[in-house]
């Protein structure tokens, strides 16, 4: 691995003197595993590496009642994965933690690090999206909150100057008397391999009038939500083959993706449709058997 | 780059070491001797290099030697056996047949130490996505999950002959 500095900062303002003394040489590190990996293949060469994993104040996450839960930039995914409130409000983010690298790289890579990465095959960034996850950033003297779908620009391009760090993600929870939601990917091997194509579809209903969300990644620059596919699912509360069908054209109207060493681009079309089909049908049984038969 | 230091407790005793700010933890560990921790594929795929930190299995690929300062490391050298014997997940994995080649194993074998002190009564699906990061060319998992199931009941034994005897 080429040579760098390491710098551990006691809290965040150490952090903030650092990136504004030298941020042009500089990366900041949550957990490391995209990072280091980078590194070791060449792909970024930072001078020094700030990690903000010896900063205890973004070690936690902090629940505000129903309204949503804060966390903090140093969570692992197996953290969210046996948060219950997390499941019960947002289960297609669980399943997406869930299909993400395996049970031990899942200790030491972290949520925001995904999101950070912002690489089109993210795991986790389709079901936040349909959570519309805001994206808290800070610097020595200012802070402001961006929607993710606003802070993810391109393939690892983010809205983020380089004394800026991003502390926190907010998650807010639906205001809904159910919340049922889907992540399906499709890669070569079931651990250890990036999305082909992904799926996340949420559900929240509202005195029994289901509102549906979706969302798509790793065909496309960024992962996007599906608006035209939300509109046709939300116009008429019945889904049948037809109106599947119709979400499934729109949705392969929205997405442009590439042929790459990880499938052909007819594949991933092909592939998407199975997991639109998929991940609707699995919605409507999850709103029947948790919602008691609605 | 000058050296760094770094104080952290291996395998339950206090170190102080030297290392470059950017040596991970599977590197320091070697250099330094603790040779059962396997460099495989370095970039988080394989899991031979699996340790122990505070209680949970990390891939020692994916973390700096500087990461674990005030933290407490356990590698298989530094399991905990009666005299002369091998630990329970050793020795299940021996009486299983789980050990061809055996250069996945150490990394196997931390991943195990983990998860059944979280869950001491696992179920098959469970152990397998458990193991899901420690790949093995050799034994086709069988036999390793089998033996996860053998070191489960011979710990839970274990534990429960230490509370009757109390
Ligand atoms: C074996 C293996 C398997 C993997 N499998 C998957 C997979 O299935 N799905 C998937 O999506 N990813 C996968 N990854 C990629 C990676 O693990 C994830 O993207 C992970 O969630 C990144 O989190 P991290 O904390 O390790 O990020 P880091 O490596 O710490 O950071 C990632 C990027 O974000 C920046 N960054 C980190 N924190 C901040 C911050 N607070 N503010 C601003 N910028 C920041 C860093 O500078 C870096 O550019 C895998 C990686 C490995 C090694
Ligand atoms: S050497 Fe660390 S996972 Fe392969
Ligand atoms: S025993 Fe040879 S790789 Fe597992």
């Amino acid at each position: 691995m080429r040579a760098f500095d390491l710098f551990r900062p006691k809290d965040l303002y150490q952090a903030f003197d650092r990136l504004e003394l030298n941020g042009h040489e500089t990366m900041l590190m949550s957990g490391g595993t995209d990072l280091l990996i980078w590194i070791k293949k060449g792909l970024v060469s930072p001078k020094e590496v700030v990690d903000l994993g010896s900063i205890d104040s973004l070690s936690h996450t902090e629940l505000r009642g129903n309204d949503g839960v804060l966390i903090g930039t140093n969570v692992s995914l197996n953290r969210i994965i046996s948060h219950p409130e997390i499941k019960r409000h947002c289960p297609a983010l669980i399943e997406a933690c869930e299909a993400h690298s395996d049970a031990v790289v899942r200790n030491k890579a972290t949520l925001v690090g995904n999101v950070c990465s912002a690489v089109p095959s993210g795991d986790t960034i389709p079901p936040l999206l349909c959570y519309e996850a805001e994206v808290i950033i800070q610097t020595s003297c200012s802070k402001r909150q961006l929607p993710l779908s606003q802070f993810l620009v391109g393939p690892r391009k983010k809205n983020l100057s380089k004394t800026e760090i991003v502390t926190h993600l907010w998650i807010p929870f639906p205001k809904a008397e159910l919340s049922v939601g889907v992540y399906r990917r499709a890669s070569r091997r079931r651990a250890l391999d990036l999305a082909q194509a992904a799926v996340a579809c949420t559900v929240f209903l509202h005195q029994g009038r289901p509102e549906y969300r979706l969302a798509v990644g790793a065909l496309s620059p960024v992962p996007v939500r599906i608006r035209e596919g939300e509109r046709v699912l939300n116009e008429t509360y019945d889904i049948d083959k037809e109106k599947v069908e119709r979400v499934v054209n729109s949705v392969q109207k929205a997405i442009r993706p590439i042929t790459d060493v990880r499938g052909s681009r007819e594949y991933r079309f092909a592939v998407t449709a199975e997991l639109v089909r998929e991940s609707l049908s699995l919605c409507q049984t999850r709103i029947k058997t948790e919602g008691g038969g609605r | 780059m000058p050296k760094r230091a770094l104080s952290f407790v291996l395998n339950g005793e206090r170190v102080e070491w030297e290392v470059e700010a950017s040596d991970t933890l599977l590197r320091a560990l070697r250099e330094n001797g603790l040779t059962s921790v396997k460099r495989g594929c370095e970039e988080g795929e394989c899991g031979a290099c699996t340790v122990v930190i505070d209680d949970e299995a990390q891939k020692s690929c994916l973390v700096l030697a500087l990461e674990v300062e005030g933290k407490s490391v356990l590698t298989t050298e530094g399991l905990p056996a009666a005299p002369g014997k091998l630990h329970p997940i050793q020795q299940a994995f021996v009486d299983e047949g789980a050990v061809q080649c055996g250069f996945c194993t150490p990394g196997f074998i931390m991943t195990t130490y983990a998860f059944l002190k979280a869950h001491p009564n696992p179920t098959d699906e469970e152990i397998r996505h458990a193991l899901s990061g420690n790949l093995c060319r050799c034994t086709g998992y069988l036999s390793i999950i089998k033996a996860v199931k053998a070191a489960a009941a011979a710990l839970s034994n274990q534990s429960g002959a230490a509370e009757g005897g109390r």
